[in-house]
């Protein structure tokens, strides 16, 4: 050990740990801004983003193929399953359309515009996942030129999943919302009760034992009940509202009753999807 | 093959590992990355500690590593600054207790073992640092640093022989 921290490799040594914490916090605090990712950055993503497309590719077309067996396997229950949903599927989609078509109308008389509620999808596959156990991120394949800006929300098929918080050109990171990173943004929320009320709260961390969501600084004493509906509520931000996060699974007190906080069940599997979708609000955002 | 072609093969090996291991992640996502086995693999540090092992080190081999680093902080984290600097550090430290043991299977495993302990460890420390995780050590060694040891240790075992006999083949066409 004596030669090698000889003088000159400790100063080394030193500095270079040094370096090595100012680009952590440098990369930390440019996270938490608003402003985009820095282009020298951006850069190296996309051609890194690009480079991993090779491998990438053959791997996820390999993911694809097992997983279509793994679901041909279940196939005939599924199907009888589903069929019984189908039906109720049609009318709510025709209700759907009728309410969709009178709430555009009605819009339009009182002269609104664009409200909350209004967004419009884009796209993206899954590249890759970030090997690491710190950062829940997974690299979706659209970037600033498909129209994604940081911040934006990400959905798969059935619920909320993220966040988006870093953008290059053709290329984004997703943060998932089962990230434990304490600075990250989180999501305003509201559960709808079963009695037609709504309570606001705000999504303030993920439980990795039970793999539920943590609703907390709920603003009123209205009673949440298990099986209650939680989605966006469009307040702050880029997000709109109405995008369903899960169902309330339990309410908890703390010790003094005072401060409740709620564990919701996120509708997605935050653990399997191979295709997202980021919501793009259309009313600006602050 | 010249001993810069050498060179450019290696980084292109390990780039290709550093995919690898996202994209091995990702396949498995719901068997890896869940709690309480949150298992990451760890292929680009096998490839650092084989590479000591059997390639004869060049001048500028800890620039590469401190790039292939970079590579991984700038597509999988977003936070630079982790393994540019732990990259180096670990092909520093095997290269340092290289010469006290023979290049065989259980010696090379034990070190790459003590390498990941080292890794995940200086990473975790780090990220708790940060800020960007606020798990428990208690949590730390039995899910993250265990299941981790656990899967490369499987992957090193598989992976050894081809691997060793790559690096040995290339070795021979350098020279």
């Amino acid at each position: 050990m004596q030669k090698f921290f000889s003088n000159r490799k400790l100063i080394i040594l030193l500095i270079v740990i040094i370096v090595s914490m100012g680009l952590m916090a440098y990369s930390v605090t440019m996270r938490n801004r608003k402003s985009a990712t820095p282009l020298v950055q951006q850069f190296g993503n996309d051609i890194v983003g690009l480079a991993d497309r090779v491998i990438a590719a053959p791997a996820n077309g390999i993911k694809g193929g097992v997983s279509s067996i793994a679901t041909l396997m279940n196939t005939y229950e599924e199907n009888a399953e589903l069929k019984r949903q189908v039906d109720d599927l049609a009318q709510a989609k025709v209700q759907n359309q009728t309410l969709k078509a009178e709430n555009k109308e009605l819009k339009k008389q009182l002269k609104l515009n664009k409200t909350l509620t209004d967004y419009s999808p884009i796209s993206a596959a899954v590249l890759t996942r970030s090997p690491s156990a710190w950062q829940n991120n997974v690299v979706i394949n659209r970037g600033a030129t498909s129209g994604i800006k940081k911040n934006m929300p990400v959905m798969v098929g059935s619920g909320l999943v993220g966040r988006v918080i870093e953008v290059n050109q053709t290329n984004s990171k997703v943060q998932l919302i089962s990230t434990d990173n304490q600075s990250a943004n989180r999501f305003a929320a509201d559960v709808t009760t079963k009695a037609g009320k709504t309570v606001n709260g705000v999504i303030s961390g993920y439980d990795k034992t039970t793999g539920t969501l943590t609703l907390s600084q709920l603003n009123t004493d209205d009673t949440i009940e298990k099986g209650d509906t939680v989605a966006t509520s469009g307040l702050g931000g880029v997000t709109p509202k109405g995008l369903f996060i899960g169902k309330v699974t339990k309410v908890k007190h703390d010790e003094y009753d005072l401060a409740r906080s709620v564990s919701v069940q996120p509708a997605a599997d935050l653990n399997n999807f191979s295709v997202v979708t980021v919501i793009n609000r259309e009313v600006g955002g602050d | 093959m010249r001993k810069s072609m050498l060179q450019f093969w290696v980084a292109i090996g390990l780039v290709v590992l550093l995919f690898l291991d996202g994209s091995l992640d990702y396949l498995f996502q719901d068997h890896f990355l869940v709690y309480p086995n949150m298992m990451q693999s760890r292929l680009v540090v096998m490839a650092v500690v084989m590479l000591v092992f059997f390639l004869p080190k060049w001048q500028h081999q800890l620039v590469t590593l401190m790039v292939i680093g970079f590579l991984f902080d700038l597509f999988y984290t977003g936070i630079l600054g982790i393994y540019i600097f732990l990259l180096p550090l670990i092909w520093l430290f095997t290269t340092y207790i290289e010469g006290f043991f023979q290049a065989t299977l259980p010696a090379i495993g034990a070190i790459y073992l003590i390498d990941l302990t080292l890794l995940e460890t200086m990473t975790y420390m780090l990220n708790s640092f940060m800020g960007l995780t606020d798990m428990s050590v208690a949590t730390f060694i039995p899910s993250v640093l265990g299941m981790t040891l656990l899967l490369n240790v499987m992957l090193f075992v598989i992976l050894y022989f081809p691997f060793r006999g790559l690096l040995l083949k290339l070795e021979m066409i350098s020279v």
